[in-house]
């Protein structure tokens, strides 16, 4: 237990550091490039968390996380331009589709594994990529839905990168909590059981189809309120954002990050956001670039950009332990 | 509806089904080998239509010649993707696997994007346009051409089964795993030439279908999806399944499209697919 | 108390019969074997009590309730805890965090009050983290709580496995083959901890090929034979039983045949 203490005193005055230098930020550096990339890390970050859940604790590879984030920005879109619903209405609606549709599609799609899931959900994803381009009175169709208005808070308008800024990390910040807490309490645990070994898992007691079910509804919640942020942030919403390449994206940001950890989407949402801006003209390597450093950190760094850390940290402590032991072995 | 216009739908439900069923006869190649479900499947089929057309369009080369080199190198391919990725990984997680195949997926469709930029290109027919009636439907002269190349790439697959000491190494280990070090052959090797046949495969069903829908770099995917279909519908491992499963899913497609509604043609054929998978896992010809 | 009733069990893989027509009670506060030669079904017995495979027909029941058609987890949660013959430890949890997994049974914080760490939350995270290294204790384990459980020893983990069936609060506790691979010393261990977690009045409930062990140990022993119950009785009948006694040797001599 000691140890447990001590990790989260390491952790936390890194978050705090974090935390501060994100809400100082764009007072000291207001620059706009960096925002706007900012606000986008942000998302993803959201979005990312989602699919860290469901795929990198529970170990179940979910390929619709971008179909789930396109009913959420179009959710927005539609009630917010059409209906004339409040900006925090349109948001709760944008989280809550998504984590019904899940939960409708969770129940049969759940039981599957491996390879069959992720085929399963990709092919929902393209299930619903053709209802965005066909469905054209209620999607807008191909060229979708414009004028999207900046969210209202309070009757203050969140009109600016900057006041836009603060709204999205706010959430990001709320979303990665909530989820932190999640996987270090019982859930966590359960999830982990499972992704690695089933039996065991239920002859334990752990529900998995439920525990399963909860995990994906609430991927989709995370992405469907990604999804709104989105929406209310470019102003328009369009099929082509959400196509599967994204969900598969999506995917290779948590693995590439590593998916044993929140870190992991993280570091995975930053790497995946400000490569094509780094690319600049060559923008178009991104997904080559992308494809090539999965496969690599697939073979040679099993554990992701942050598994080298936890490697590390594993390895101070193995050392740490090993010299406690040699000390405590003979009494035990 | 007269019967005609049905016999129309049939016609090109069975051309487009018989490339499902090339994809399908790959994926149950490999997956009978390894027990990988290979993501890449169908980005086969987009490299074999596009190198094609380099060949064909761009360096004028005799279209047969071109149709050759098209297989062969995509062919090549494939074996250069088990040697560089699925090789060092052998003992890995399925999800690692997974996560491979479609690494590699996106790899192969960027670098197309990369060569060929985003327009849809032809293949010119392998002879001429002229259409041919049919009973009250018409056919194109290419259709013949998929159905002959499905028809032979069928046999030869069936051949090379039964004739090769490969092929029955390769049967033997879609129903034990050791079979094939017990009559001798290396399964490495084998590995190697199941990717090799599932890419000359997609391949083949590439070239065969450029002349007839155009093909460009973003189809791997949806193909890998629809091949992949053909082959949970037809019973995932049975080449004869991968084949019922092809037509099968084609004919639903064409009727589907002609019947109900083209915008959806995708749709139908992945909803089958997920309710394939939900209700009747094993596909149409498995037992239990 | 309840006790564990198995009535007329039967299961068929295919055309194959793993058990048949099989009637026995484990009873609370005694610690009963289920044993047998290789084949004779003990697992699959094990496996359909656990619900981890269905029976083809018949009933099992723990005191009032009908486990024959639960899920596994809602017949853990019924009282049936279980450890199994090749560790299915969690290996990259620590030793803590693999008992904790049992503790969840009945911690009923929701996801809510966990993921906002309401005060109910943090109150249950505490008292399960006590409630297992309690077990660990018990187990004489506490010393490894914060270890990788998969860089445990064999004999370790299965005692981990021990821990984790136990913080379930079973009734019933079932333990597939807990001495395989163990040493001399940890088997004396093993007998005294049975002893122990019998002592507290739950029914042991073990598969077990080392028949010494089973003799010593057990109170009530079940012998299967291809499937079917040949004989019950206390260790001792059990012992000089002229019919588990050919059916052990029959095979031991067929084993030394294939051996040869």
């Amino acid at each position: 237990m000691e140890s447990r203490k001590k990790k989260s005193g390491l952790q936390r005055p890194l978050i705090g550091a974090i935390l501060f230098a994100l809400a100082v930020l764009p007072v000291v550096y207001p620059h706009p490039f960096a925002i706007t990339l900012l606000v986008f890390i942000g998302i993803y970050i959201i979005v990312c968390t989602g699919l860290s859940l469901i795929f990198g604790y529970a170990g179940q590879l979910s390929l619709t996380q971008a179909a789930f984030y396109g009913i959420g920005a179009y959710t927005s879109a539609i009630l917010t331009t059409r209906y004339g619903v409040s900006f925090w209405l349109a948001l709760a609606a944008a989280s809550a589709l998504p984590g019904l549709i899940a939960w409708a599609l969770g129940a049969p799609i759940l039981r599957l594994r491996h390879f069959y899931l992720a085929m399963a959900t990709l092919a929902f994803s393209e299930i619903v990529l053709v209802f965005f381009i066909q469905e054209v009175d209620i999607t807008g169709g191909p060229t979708g839905i414009t004028h999207v208005p900046a969210p209202e808070v309070f009757g203050y308008k969140l009109d600016t990168t900057t006041k836009y800024y603060y709204l999205v990390w706010l959430l990001a910040v709320a979303v990665v909590g909530f989820s932190y807490n999640l996987i270090r309490s019982k859930y966590g645990r359960a999830l982990r059981a499972i992704a690695e070994n089933e039996v065991a898992a239920s002859a334990m007691g752990v529900n998995v189809p439920a525990m399963m079910s909860i995990m994906f509804v609430l991927s989709a919640v995370f992405a469907g309120l990604g999804g709104s942020l989105y929406a209310h942030y470019v102003s328009f919403v369009s099929p082509d954002t959400f196509s599967v390449s994204l969900s598969i994206m999506l995917v290779i940001m948590v693995a590439i990050g590593g998916v044993n950890s929140l870190w992991g989407a993280v570091f995975g949402a930053v790497f995946v956001t400000v490569l094509p801006s780094m690319l600049g003209a060559y923008r178009q390597y991104a997904m080559l670039v992308y494809g090539v450093v999965l496969v690599l950190a697939l073979m040679f760094m099993p554990n992701g950009i942050t598994g080298l850390f936890q490697d590390a940290a594993h390895w101070i402590g193995r050392r740490r332990a090993a010299s406690k032991d040699e000390v405590k072995e003979p009494a035990g | 509806m007269n019967t005609d216009v049905l016999l129309q739908f049939a016609v090109s439900g069975v051309t487009v089904g018989s490339i499902y069923a090339l994809v399908a006869l790959g994926f149950t190649l490999i997956f009978n080998a390894t027990g990988i479900i290979n993501f890449a499947q169908g980005q086969f089929v987009m490299l074999g239509g596009l190198i094609a057309t380099t060949f064909a369009n761009t360096l004028a080369w005799p279209l047969p010649l071109a149709v050759l080199a098209a297989i062969v190198l995509t062919t090549a391919v494939g074996a250069a993707v088990e040697a560089l990725t699925i090789r060092p990984m052998r003992g890995r997680s399925v999800f690692t696997l997974i996560m491979i195949t479609l690494g590699v997926s996106i790899i192969l469709e960027t670098a197309a994007l990369l060569i060929w930029g985003t327009d849809p290109i032809f293949l010119s027919s392998f002879s001429g346009e002229a259409p041919i009636p049919f009973f009250g439907a018409t056919l194109q002269p290419q259709m013949i051409w998929v159905l002959g190349g499905t028809v032979a790439a069928m046999a030869a697959l069936w051949a090379f089964y039964r004739y090769t000491i490969f092929g029955q190494a390769m049967l033997a280990c879609s129903i034990n795993v050791d079979a094939a070090a017990s009559v001798g052959i290396n399964r490495g090797r084998m590995v190697m030439v199941a990717f090799a046949l599932a890419a000359a495969l997609g391949g083949l069903g590439g070239v065969l279908i450029a002349p007839i829908t155009s093909t460009s770099y973003g189809i791997g995917l949806i193909m890998a999806l629809k091949g992949f279909a053909a082959a949970i519908i037809g019973g995932m491992g049975s080449s004869l399944g991968a084949v019922i499963g092809g037509l099968a899913l084609g004919l639903a497609e064409a009727f589907g499209t002609g019947l109900i509604s083209s915008g959806y043609k995708d749709a139908l054929a992945l909803g089958l697919l997920i309710v394939f998978l939900v209700l009747r896992p094993q596909g149409l010809l498995g037992g239990k | 108390m309840s006790r564990l009733q198995l009535e007329g069990v039967s299961r068929r893989f295919g055309g194959l019969v793993a058990v048949s027509d099989l009637s026995f009670t484990v009873e609370p506060a005694r610690i009963t074997a289920l044993i047998g030669p290789n084949g004779a079904g003990k697992t699959t017995t094990f496996n359909m009590v656990s619900g981890l495979i269905r029976p083809t027909s018949g009933r099992i029941t723990l005191g009032a309730q009908d486990l024959t058609r639960l899920a596994p987890h809602r017949i853990c949660m019924a009282g049936i805890g279980r450890s199994f013959q090749t560790p299915h430890i969690f290996g990259q949890m620590t030793v803590l965090e693999n008992v904790m997994v049992g503790t969840r049974v009945e911690a009923p914080a929701g996801l809510l009050a966990t993921g906002l760490r309401f005060p109910s939350a943090v109150h249950e995270d505490h008292d399960v983290a006590d409630r297992a290294m309690q077990e660990l204790v018990f187990m004489n384990l506490a010393h490894l709580a914060d270890r990788r459980a998969g860089a445990l020893a064999l004999g370790q983990q299965r005692m981990v496995e021990v821990a984790r069936a136990l913080a379930t609060r079973p009734k019933v506790l079932m333990l597939d083959e807990p001495a395989a691979g163990l040493t001399h010393a940890e088997v004396r261990g093993l007998k005294e901890t049975l002893i122990k977690i019998r002592d507290k009045g739950i029914a042991v409930f073990l598969v077990e090929h080392n028949m010494r062990f089973v003799l010593r140990t057990a109170q009530h022993v079940v012998v299967l034979n291809f499937g079917e119950k040949l004989v019950e009785g206390p260790p001792d009948q059990i012992a000089n039983d002229e019919r588990v006694i050919a059916a052990y040797l029959g095979r031991g001599r067929e084993a030394q045949l294939a051996q040869g």
